[in-house]
């Protein structure tokens, strides 16, 4: 049972912000997501409200990249607590270079095929949440790299890898 | 008390740890010995957690005191002084969800939005974690 549930008078500012992406020409399919999941989830009414507010473009796309992951979080989540194997502290290093060598190798391809902007304009992702994929060391999502994969026309092989989220 | 690690709190753990945002000198005499005293009793009975400065309820929109969330707090950790938090849930047991660095106010407030998605998707148990610290 949800604790954080959007109200009606949120959900009415939701439908607001919605057009206010519009105008910014941000994707149809990105917008869409944030309304379904802002509906029920006050946590992303809030950051809908704070990308709204916002009075400078570097905290718009840093909010961007934020909604763009609570998206792919909620379709990536399991219906009961599933237990990951454990990391060691000591491990962390490793696993975080093991992920940047892993992105920079995709990120080749990427820019082989036009950069950042032109793969944002394929997958519907919006560029600040591309940007913050390639540069964080946080495993990647399957549901992410299938988008970028299929963007690229890459095979399985391109975007398999050992750690993701 | 069991304190659970979820899969959030990993991944923000990866991505400071590759920044350097601590040193392992800080982890291992003070981040982690302050996160395991959560492990004692609930609420917190150790002394600590009276300070203000270092735990206190999680605040959302309007400084709305967010339910089940709760804030450890760190002033000038690593090399760059920054301040770190780590957001925690209480639902039973506790649930480490993220640790982030506090820059500035607005990079708060949208943490504590996530965090609020947080709280659903462990009341709902719709989540991963790593085990147990």
């Amino acid at each position: 049972m949800s604790i954080f549930i959007s109200t009606a008078k949120q959900k009415v500012k939701v439908y607001e912000i919605a057009a206010e992406m519009k105008v910014k020409n941000l994707s149809v399919d990105f917008i869409s997501a944030c309304v379904e999941q802002a509906l029920t989830y006050e946590g992303t009414h809030d950051l809908m409200v704070l990308w709204s507010e916002a009075s400078n473009s570097e905290e718009k796309d840093e909010i961007l990249a934020d909604l763009q992951e609570e998206i792919d979080l909620r379709v990536e989540a399991p219906k009961k607590p599933v237990r990951k194997p454990y990391i060691k502290y000591e491990d962390l290093d490793l696993v975080a270079r093991d992920v940047m060598g892993f992105k920079k190798k995709l990120r080749i391809e990427v820019d082989r095929q036009g950069g950042i902007s032109v793969l944002a304009k394929k997958t519907g992702i919006p560029q600040p949440s591309l940007s913050r994929f390639f540069s964080s060391a946080s495993m990647p999502r399957r549901t992410t790299l299938y988008k970028i994969a299929n963007a690229l026309k890459l095979d399985e092989r391109s975007v398999a890898t050992e750690w993701v989220a | 008390m069991d304190v659970v690690i979820t899969d959030w709190s990993l991944d923000s753990y990866l991505n400071l740890k590759h920044a350097n945002v601590f040193t392992d000198d800080e982890y291992n005499n003070i981040l982690r010995p302050d996160a395991e005293l959560l492990k004692k009793d609930w609420p917190p009975s150790d002394p600590k957690f009276t300070n203000n400065k270092f735990w206190g309820p999680a605040t959302g929109l309007g400084g709305i005191v967010i339910p089940h969330g709760f804030k450890m707090k760190w002033h000038n950790i690593g090399n760059g002084k920054v301040q770190l938090r780590m957001a925690a849930v209480y639902l039973g047991k506790v649930f480490m969800c993220q640790g982030y660095v506090k820059e500035n106010e607005a990079k708060d407030k949208r943490e504590m939005a996530k965090l609020k998605n947080r709280i659903n998707d462990i009341a709902n148990e719709n989540y991963y974690y790593r085990g147990l610290l």
